[in-house]
């Protein structure tokens, strides 16, 4: 008798067990929903080294403008050039002076040095405030330089003559920028002030470098 | 959960409140002595008579049924009674209760840290059996539900002599129920003022040898935010359901069978945002599924042969799914199962010993996208052996020497010993003390981590080499229990680690190479400090508690201390309870003193020192039975609204009323 109920129980256990066995780990996936279609990923040609509609330039009508550059690629260099503020198409910057500034993810670059056959230098104005610097400075404008015998091991832009033009947060990993104004002096021999503002995009993405900037009288 | 009917929660607690006070007091006397389920005699001057304790079998210091009262190695007890007076839902609420244990919310969720030892350093067991499901070392006590367990056992200091990996600051068991009585049934239903909802049902029965029980519970809370001002929340709000079952069948005379089967699901929602603006909305599915068989064979009245298998599968899903945009999606699917077996002989043939012996075998597999090759699987074996020695001529000493060999198929062979002593030269006093290893497994994500950020240019790297890590502890204990209700005690801790595993940056990125980092065996710590309490009676209604614990947790390599540990912790308890009307009352008060925290705040790269502000944490819960069989409680947490979201994002005030009932 005993040993007839046991085994009935034991049947249902088991019987449980494998209906258990069935459920488990067989949660629905979570999948993520899509964001809306993104310019640079339908633009991106690989074929083509520099892709046309990655900068944006609006006027801030006094006397700046803003420009948002989509620089979220790791594989080419983004142009911008003062004088049409907008993008630059050239096969090869090395062999073009029509650009200025070159940007690919947070790395900034000048046409001039290393860089570019151009002349562009950078001045870093570390203690100023973007509005009150009306006329350039009497620096020496530094050209784009491999890399020094210094800590890091990155070439020696322009861009990074005060270190970094970023504040790195480890805890979340984002990038701010810090509060420098860079004074460019181009290939032309006109001067550019610029602060940048941002890293992100409207939705987060890194990458996409927002910059300030208007242009100012040469040094007296 | 109940959008309309915001106050639904508020208007039921007062109803059921009213209800129940004029039931109460036309309830009789007989009635509610039905239902206090009180072992203790008519006579006895305590109604909830910790003196039960006395009298309580416990397992996990020896790995053995104990006396509590003669165990080797001091042994804390939450009996089901403690956790049924406190209201706790969850095993993390009832934990928090105990001046010893501290449990920081992490990412991980809930983690307990033990003798200012992180939450990777303690093992956490359900009836003996590793729980699955660390995440970034910590098993989230949160999500464990609470309505099925007897008792939890707690042990402090390293126990791997018994317990192999993990068991470095002590050993956590939470003892489930079995069904006893011809038939139970028995519910809980509760409803928080913040829209969360509680309900649990078991049905558990005998019939002629079999006991069975089956147990279903379901939670929601709609989680919470402590920075209402931005999109992001603080608290997940989630859902929960759990089913279990048990049997325990006796074959035979000498032969008993144990079964025990889980379920839990768990979602989990929340906003998450960064400083870049960017916004995400996280969502995180846990599955966990457990299955035990143990049949223990009576060889003879002195000895007994227990053989265990069991298997364990956690399923950990992570979504980070980003708004207005694709680019940092993100979703891990992680999988581990756990296969274990071992057979275990305890005998006292021998004159003044008892004698454990043992063979431990395990394998285990992790699958994630985020290890080298998607899998990641190691064997263990172990063999171990304790006696208990009770030292002839001296019949209040005993001597505890164990030995336990661990072979792993990643690093190798760890041995653990360990020494206890314990010593009571007059019945109110006893002496404990010991002195054991303990080790910790490297992780299969510190093996075998292949993780590239491309976003940011880093890698983070496995490293196959990684040693365990190794702890000596040492404890000295003395108990003092006076008319069975005064009781005192200390416990000094001294807790040594080294091979602590930490993350280094082992390649310096060159220009467009990524900085690559790797785990390695560098860390050093060491905590020491002392834990007290004391209890008095009250009167003849329950009885007062006061606990401190002090501790001191320091990073011997970086010379600093241990980030988030709190040097002091005071803890008042107050539990009564009124036999005639039927009320219970119980009041607990944590202060957790400053925690130190090392953060760059400005960013310039150097960590400043952040010490996050002393709390209080008040907790209180009533209970009113009415007709015998029901209670209806009432249960306010953080009651002093303590809580900030950087340093302490716990849940802010919450009322919760409900409704029990035990046939």
């Amino acid at each position: 008798m005993n040993k007839r109920i046991s085994a009935v129980d034991l049947f249902g256990v088991f019987r449980f067990v494998f209906l258990s066995a069935l459920i488990a780990g067989c949660g629905a996936k979570l999948v993520p929903t899509p964001g809306p279609e993104e310019a640079s990923d339908t633009l991106v040609n690989e074929d083509e080294e520099i892709a046309p509609n990655f900068i944006q330039t609006s006027d801030n009508e006094d006397g700046t403008y803003q420009t948002i550059v989509d620089a979220k690629s790791h594989d080419f260099w983004v142009l911008f050039a003062f004088n049409t503020s907008d993008e630059v198409g050239v096969d090869d910057l090395t062999d073009s002076i029509d650009w200025d500034l070159g940007f690919k993810r947070y790395n900034i670059i000048a046409n001039g040095g290393i860089s570019g056959p151009g002349e562009t230098g950078v001045a870093a104005l570390m203690d100023e405030d973007f509005d009150s610097v009306e006329r350039a400075p009497d620096v020496e404008y530094l050209f784009d330089a491999e890399d020094s015998d210094d800590e890091d091991q990155d070439p020696d832009y322009g861009f990074l003559q005060a270190g970094t033009w970023y504040n790195y947060n480890p805890f979340d990993h984002t990038l701010s920028p810090k509060e420098i104004v860079y004074v460019i002096k181009t290939t032309t021999g006109q001067y550019f002030k610029v602060s940048i503002e941002d890293y992100y995009d409207e939705a987060g993405d890194s990458g996409v470098v927002t910059f300030k900037w208007a242009k100012v009288d040469g040094p007296q | 959960m109940f959008p309309h009917c915001r106050h639904f929660g508020v208007i039921s607690c007062f109803v059921v409140m009213i209800l129940s006070l004029s039931i109460a007091r036309a309830s009789t006397q007989e009635e509610t002595k039905q239902i206090t389920e009180n072992k203790s005699e008519e006579g006895e001057p305590l109604e909830i008579s910790e003196a039960e304790k006395l009298e309580t079998v416990v397992v996990t210091a020896t790995r053995t049924e104990r006396l509590l009262t003669e165990t080797p190695y001091s042994t804390e007890v939450i009996s089901a009674d403690a956790i049924s007076a406190s209201g706790a839902a969850s095993v993390a609420e009832a934990l928090a209760y105990n001046t010893n244990l501290y449990l920081p919310r992490t990412f991980g969720g809930v983690g307990l840290e033990m003798q200012g030892l992180s939450s990777e350093y303690s093992l956490i067991l359900i009836d003996g059996q590793k729980v699955p499901g660390r995440v970034g070392g910590v098993i989230d006590l949160s999500r464990i539900p609470i309505e099925n367990v007897e008792r939890i056992e707690i042990i402090r200091g390293a126990s791997s002599a018994l317990y192999g990996a993990d068991a470095l600051a002590g050993v956590v068991n939470i003892i489930t129920r079995e069904g006893q009585k011809p038939l139970s049934l028995k519910g809980t239903l509760g409803l928080g003022f913040d829209k969360s909802f509680l309900a649990s049902a078991d049905v558990g029965g005998r019939y002629k040898n079999v006991a069975s029980k089956l147990a279903l519970g379901v939670q929601t809370s709609p989680g919470y935010d402590l920075t209402p001002g931005d999109i992001a929340t603080t608290g997940s709000e989630y859902e929960q359901f759990n089913i279990s079952s048990r049997s325990l069948v006796d074959i035979g005379e000498n032969l008993e069978l144990k079964q025990r089967t889980d379920y839990l699901y768990r979602d989990q929602r929340a906003v998450e945002a960064r400083s870049s603006g960017a916004v995400f909305d996280r969502a995180n599915r846990t599955e966990t599924f457990s299955f035990l068989l143990e049949p223990k064979l009576r060889l003879s009245n002195l000895s007994d042969l227990t053989v265990t298998t069991s298997y364990s599968l956690f399923r950990d899903q992570y979504l980070l799914d980003q708004r207005k945009s694709s680019t940092l999606d993100s979703v891990q699917d992680t999988w581990e199962h756990l296969v274990s077996g071992s057979v275990q002989w305890d005998t006292q043939e021998w004159d003044s010993h008892r004698l454990s012996v043992g063979l431990d075998a395990s394998y285990e597999s992790l699958r994630s996208e985020r290890l080298v090759s998607g899998v990641g699987t190691r064997n263990r074996a172990a063999v171990f052996l304790q006696d208990e020695w009770s030292v002839p001529f001296v019949a209040s000493l005993s001597v505890v020497p164990g030995i336990r060999l661990d072979y792993d198929s990643q690093f190798g062979t760890q041995p653990t010993p360990k020494l206890g002593l314990r010593y009571s030269p007059w019945k109110p006093v006893v002496f404990r003390t010991s002195y054991g290893w303990g080790y910790r497994a490297p992780s299969f994500k510190e093996l075998l981590m292949d993780f590239e950020n491309q976003s940011r240019g880093y890698v983070v790297a496995g490293n196959l080499d990684l040693n365990p890590e190794v702890s000596k502890s040492f404890n000295f204990g003395a108990e003092f229990t006076l008319l069975r209700f005064w009781k005192a005690g200390a416990n000094f801790f001294y807790n040594d680690l080294e091979n602590m595993i930490a993350t280094d940056l082992v390649t310096q990125g060159s220009a467009g190479g990524a900085n690559k980092y790797s785990y390695v065996n560098v860390g050093k710590a060491l905590t020491k400090g002392v834990e007290s309490f004391m209890q008095l009676p009250l009167w003849t209604f329950g009885y007062l508690k006061f606990g401190y614990a002090y501790t001191v947790a320091r990073d011997l390599i970086l010379d600093r201390r241990l980030e988030g540990r709190p040097k002091h912790r005071f803890n008042f308890g107050l539990k009564t309870r009124v036999r005639k009307t039927g009320t219970e009352l119980f009041v607990n008060a944590t202060r957790v003193g400053e925690r130190r925290f090392f953060i760059d705040e400005n960013l310039d790269g150097v960590l400043d020192k952040v010490d996050a502000d002393a709390f209080v944490h008040l907790d209180l819960n009533m209970k009113q039975m009415i007709f015998g069989q029901y209670g209806i409680y009432l249960k306010a947490e953080n009651l002093l609204n303590a809580g900030d979201p950087d340093f302490l994002p716990i849940q802010p005030r919450t009322i919760v009323c409900g409704l029990s009932g035990n046939l």
